[in-house]
């Protein structure tokens, strides 16, 4: 914190057009104020799956259901609910480019993934869908509702779009190189039919009625408190001592959570160029948000799924990068508004 | 009128949760063992969270005063449904031992907090807290003989349910007036504040495991559900009319609502489960009570709720 109160100070001093800027540190300060606080509630929240598994109450089995029901029925009606908003110009126009930045981003990872496979330690088919991914479905939901507001998950699921549909492409075929991909296969998941749904009651400006609404909305805010407590189950059936010697697993981590997501930064900065709307930097700063995050879940769950033998580490990858990035989270946040507002 | 419009669509919401819940295993991606986990983290990790939550609010002595007056009705309440459910078993068309339980519980703690968490506000749910707290006493102690005749019930297991830890800790941190960290409080309401869909999809996927059409044509059934929703929530209704006579405070009425809402509810989860791990041989009736007392109560809690206000002003 005292990182950002220096970073404030200094601002004061040098910015030249002063209330304007001062009103919008006090709102990036809250803002980052609210991230670290999210942040730290749902590593409560994976330390409370933790000792319950460590205590008898939870076990591998029920964290799995914990996964599948966040997966399959409380992420889809967290994208439908953050679709339930009023449709306007501007609303659609902020969703676009955030598709586009999506897709760029996605590009960039892709491209530097594959340098980085080739280059210096090294990369397996597996550990590039684990560096190139991340969770953001489950994990971006939660902190964007928590520490910016309901209003601005819209803008996460453009990200969620394209990473949803590059999972079962690309992603499925890093993990199990013989399964086939159909496009049947990426319009059938959740994730994408829900996105249709939602996205389809947006442009027709269509609410849910309030009964469904209110049910749609209390099962989507169940998506971060489950999936954490899946974690906690997840890390408490690592063996951790393991892990924490596995230098290599240190290294996968490291792209994973700073290398990338400062290409990211890099690149969002320029986008900030670019585009100059009333909220271009909270929304830049919700496609951050989702590229940034820990390991992604479903190609944990691929990996299991397909008997992959690199499973066990990509599991412990998953469960430790989520613990991490509390930390590197907030930090790549902080950087990235010290370069896109000086 | 105003209190029953939130209360009903919170109610409908549930049941359409419900619904997610009985097409999800219908479809074949929740089953059996998959509701079980969601109900053990129900009952186990969501539900003495959201107990938890609801004590965190500043301590008045009226809060206080009103605390204990619903604790004593509660109290009252429960032993005059073990009144009756003694009356009950013993004349007329007669309860077995496990009737008798499923008759006198109910789902206080998984269905009234989401209730009145949403239709009334998190301020509410610190009231729900005196009935769920005799309940779950009288549920692991004379429930569990019930469903477990031969078997002893040791202090210990009634004192180390979840449940009672998280009221005697959220009740020591209400009266000594401390908050938890704005972290850990964060933590502890997101995670309560699942409770509701998380026990709903477990109901729904229990209904979808019931055989529905042979539970609907078993008449002893509906006579358990009648007086599970209808004779002793009536029972509970004239009780605290007249209470409401004796004890007028500013919030006396909503208060009082509350208790009564925790003693309408639908068969108990926790008997159910009770059942299941005894292996119990009327465990089949006794989920599928669960089941449909849950449904129709969607219609049941707003008539009997709507019968008191209009009897008590």
């Amino acid at each position: 914190m005292l990182r950002v109160d220096v970073f404030m100070e200094s601002k004061r001093r040098i910015s030249p057009d002063g209330q304007m800027r001062c009103w919008k540190e006090e709102h990036y300060m809250t803002v980052m104020i609210s991230l670290i606080r999210q942040i730290a509630a749902m590593v409560i929240m994976a330390l409370c799956g933790y000792v319950m598994t460590k205590r008898g109450i939870l076990d591998g089995e029920k964290g799995k259901a914990l996964s599948v029901s966040a997966l399959y029925i409380f992420a889809p009606f967290s994208i439908i609910n953050a679709f339930q908003t009023e449709r306007t110009g501007e609303r659609v126009r902020s969703f676009l480019i955030t598709l586009a930045v999506a897709v760029l981003i996605h590009i960039l990872f892709i491209i530097l993934s594959g340098i980085l496979s080739r280059t210096g330690r090294g990369l397996t088919r597996a550990e590039r869908a684990a560096v190139m991914f991340n969770n953001a479905g489950n994990l971006i939901i939660p902190i964007v509702t928590g520490a910016l507001g309901q209003e601005y998950v819209f803008y996460t699921v453009s990200y969620m779009l394209i990473q949803n549909s590059l999972y079962w492409t690309l992603g499925l075929h890093l993990i199990a190189p013989e399964e086939k991909i159909t496009p049947r296969r990426i319009v059938r998941t959740p994730t994408i039919i829900a996105i249709a749904f939602g996205l389809g009651l947006f442009l027709a400006n269509i609410r849910l009625p309030q009964t469904a609404g209110m049910a749609v909305s209390q099962m989507g805010a169940c998506l971060g408190p489950l999936s954490m407590l899946a974690v906690g189950v997840m890390l408490a059936e690592t063996d951790l001592r393991a892990c924490f010697s596995d230098t290599h697993l240190y290294y996968v981590i490291f792209l994973r959570l700073i290398v990338l997501p400062v290409c990211a930064v890099l690149f969002l900065w320029g986008v900030g160029f670019f585009w100059r709307g009333a909220e271009a930097g909270t929304i830049l700063m919700v496609s951050l948000l989702g590229s940034c995050g820990p390991g992604s879940a479903t190609i944990t769950q691929f990996a299991q799924l397909y008997d992959h033998p690199e499973r066990g580490s990509l599991s412990s990858y998953t469960a430790i990068s989520t613990i991490i990035s509390a930390v590197t989270i907030p930090f790549i946040i902080l950087l990235y508004q010290t370069v896109s507002f000086s | 009128m105003s209190v029953m419009i939130p209360l009903t669509s919170q109610i409908a919401a549930m049941v359409i949760i419900a619904l997610i819940g009985y097409v999800m295993t219908k479809t074949g991606i929740l089953d059996n063992e998959k509701g079980k986990a969601l109900s053990v983290v129900g009952l186990y990790i969501l539900a003495p969270l959201s107990v938890l939550s609801a004590f965190q609010t500043e301590r008045t002595a009226e809060k206080v005063t009103s605390f204990f007056i619903t604790w004593g009705a509660a109290l009252c309440i429960h032993v005059l449904f073990l009144l009756l459910s003694g009356l009950l078993a013993h004349g007329g068309k007669s309860l077995t031992k496990a009737e008798r339980a499923l008759v006198m519980f109910n789902n206080a703690g998984n269905l009234i907090i989401p209730i009145v968490q949403g239709a009334f506000g998190t301020e509410y749910v610190f009231y729900t807290v005196p009935y769920m707290l005799t309940q779950n006493l009288f549920c692991w102690t004379l429930g569990y003989h019930l469903i477990n005749p031969g078997r002893k019930i040791s202090l210990r297991s009634v004192l180390c349910t979840p449940m009672i830890m998280s009221i005697c800790a959220g009740l020591i941190l209400f009266l000594l007036n401390i908050r938890l960290p704005q972290t850990v409080s964060t933590a502890v309401s997101q995670m309560g504040a699942c409770l509701g869909p998380v026990c709903m999809l477990a109901v729904g996927v229990m209904l979808a495991e019931t055989d529905l059409k042979k539970c609907f044509t078993d008449r002893h059934l509906y006579f358990l559900i009648f007086l599970r929703l209808i004779a002793l929530p009536l029972c509970a209704v004239a009780f605290l009319l007249v209470i409401a006579r004796f004890w007028k405070g500013p919030e006396t009425g909503m208060i009082l609502m509350i208790t009564l809402l925790g003693s309408i509810g639908p068969g108990n989860a926790t008997i159910t489960q009770f059942s299941m791990l005894a292996d119990h041989p009327e465990r089949g009736k006794i989920s599928s009570f669960t089941a449909i007392t849950t449904l129709l109560s969607a219609v049941t809690i707003p008539m009997i709720i709507l019968l008191f206000r209009s009897l008590s002003t």
